[in-house]
């Protein structure tokens, strides 16, 4: 497995932000993780990266324990809010997440230049010079650095042009034929229906959902109705 | 081989945010600037008028120096060395795939370089204005200056962790206030001592005693001026500090590795 969470909860003081939440991703599966705002996402995303300490549970992802430096060789993650180092260039910066990531340094600049070119990110110009919506591209593109196992993904819609979705869309579906499994997490339902094989949908903490897309076609008609459906039940 | 890669990241950081162009400008005015006046100023006790030589303008370099590397370190600390792991910056930083203890390594080393680098220059400065005969001379101390500048350096890379530590726990702002207000009370304290207060705490025992217990635990910041002055004019060595700089700096090291929450 690529990643597994059993029993994971999270606890911020006496509240339960998180409440055993139980899934799996196998190689190559690309799953959505949904949930209106305080739902638990970043939550169940900051435990599998190890960033949080789980009140209860078990998570191994790429079969170490979480949060473990070696565990960041092989996965990619783009937060929703991040920040790259202002005082480097694009390249520079992607150089270094690659060297890091990457033995092979030869592969990693090459691959940094087909990224920088994916993206369409101005290589020589400095971060602290980049626009909003371009800083949001460089944080992807460093997250498809390292030829990862697993990327994840959270919010990555957000600042994004329409075109660079659609680019980002073809990025991830180039990926999945590689082998790499995507946690997706969003608020943009009709997105996951078009990146995703699988919906998680999480409600004041709690798994609510857990389905392949062609079940939640045929038992609700689309990810929009039956996240509204498990959402708004009570 | 990632220990050189962060390495070269962090001194590029040293480099483009101008601290390094910082360092060169302003330690050389300060080490040039204050021998030249050295140089030329002249000392008058009880009618015995003599001129300052090369001993005493060494001493004053290494003077300036700790205010130097006092300054370097505050800024390196305060905010250079939290860059990477405080706010949205922390998030990239931390799923970067790098062993936690590289970090204070790196930090470690990098600053050591900027230490190096601002001794370097007040070598530079001394020999300019004095001649690189003052150095070679029998007379001048290559022990003495090496002991100085070894406990400036532990004194200064445990600051610089110290810094680190509370900018990253409680902001940069309290950082300096509260560096400021622990500088003047070692100081302080320090100079007491001198005046043989802990004389009079063993005296009159009690809490006074507990409290110089205490004291002479802490880092030593209020006697290194007295330590560096000693080790010039008497010559010696301050084992006893070394080792408490060396136990301080390994704590402040180790502190803030542990600091640092991911990667495990």
């Amino acid at each position: 497995m690529i990643l597994e969470v059993n029993n994971l909860e999270v606890c911020y003081g006496l509240k339960k932000a998180v409440k055993r939440v139980s899934f799996a991703m196998g190689p190559g599966e690309s799953v959505g993780l949904l949930g209106a705002n305080g739902a638990g996402k970043s939550s169940t995303l900051k435990a599998i990266l190890g960033m949080i300490r789980p009140s209860k549970g078990e998570i191994r992802t790429l079969n170490k324990r979480p949060g473990s430096f070696a565990s960041f060789e092989k996965l990619g993650f783009a937060p929703e809010e991040g920040s790259p180092p202002d005082y480097l260039t694009g390249k520079e910066y992607l150089d270094f997440v690659s060297a890091l990531k990457m033995p092979m340094r030869q592969k990693g600049f090459l691959e940094v230049d087909e990224l920088l070119g994916w993206f369409e990110l101005e290589p020589k110009k400095p971060i602290r010079d980049y626009s909003k919506g371009m800083k949001r591209r460089l944080i992807l593109a460093q997250a498809f650095l390292g030829n990862p196992e697993l990327i994840i993904l959270d919010e990555p819609l957000n600042g994004l042009d329409p075109l660079m979705i659609i680019k980002l869309r073809t990025k991830l579906n180039e990926q999945k034929e590689k082998g790499t499994s995507i946690l997706y997490s969003s608020h943009i339902l009709s997105e996951v229906e078009k990146c995703c094989s699988r919906a998680l949908i999480l409600k004041e903490g709690e798994l609510v959902l857990d389905a392949s897309l062609e079940t939640i076609m045929a038992d609700y008609g689309g990810i929009e109705s039956a996240f509204a459906k498990k959402v708004a039940e009570k | 081989m990632k220990f050189w890669i962060l390495l070269r990241e962090t001194l590029r950081y040293i480099v483009r945010s101008r601290l390094l162009f910082l360092l060169l400008v302003f330690s050389f005015l300060l080490h040039y600037v204050g021998l030249s006046f050295m140089k030329q100023a002249t000392v008058s006790i009880q009618g015995f008028v003599s001129s300052i030589g090369p001993r005493e303008g060494m001493f004053v370099s290494v003077y300036l120096s700790l205010f130097m590397g006092l300054f370097l370190s505050a800024i390196y600390g305060i905010w250079m060395v939290p860059y990477l792991h405080q706010g949205e910056r922390s998030l990239l930083t931390f799923v970067l795939p790098v062993s936690k203890w590289l970090y204070p390594a790196v930090y470690f080393l990098s600053f050591l370089i900027l230490i190096l680098l601002e001794f370097g220059i007040l070598l530079g400065s001394f020999t300019w204005i004095f001649g690189k005969e003052a150095l070679l001379t029998p007379r001048f101390s290559w022990g003495a200056l090496g002991t100085c500048l070894l406990i400036e350096t532990l004194a200064f890379e445990f600051l610089l962790f110290f810094f680190s530590i509370l900018s990253m726990s409680v902001g940069h702002v309290m950082t300096l206030f509260f560096a400021a207000g622990s500088f003047i009370f070692l100081q302080v304290i320090g100079t007491l001592f001198r005046f043989g207060f802990d004389q009079f705490a063993q005296e009159a025992g009690g809490n006074w005693l507990i409290a110089l217990r205490i004291y002479s635990y802490l880092p030593p910041l209020g006697e290194l001026i007295f330590n560096l002055k000693q080790t010039f004019s008497q010559g010696g060595f301050p084992t006893g500090h070394l080792i408490l700089w060396s136990v301080w700096f390994l704590l402040g090291f180790l502190f803030f590795r542990f600091l640092l929450r991911v990667p495990r």
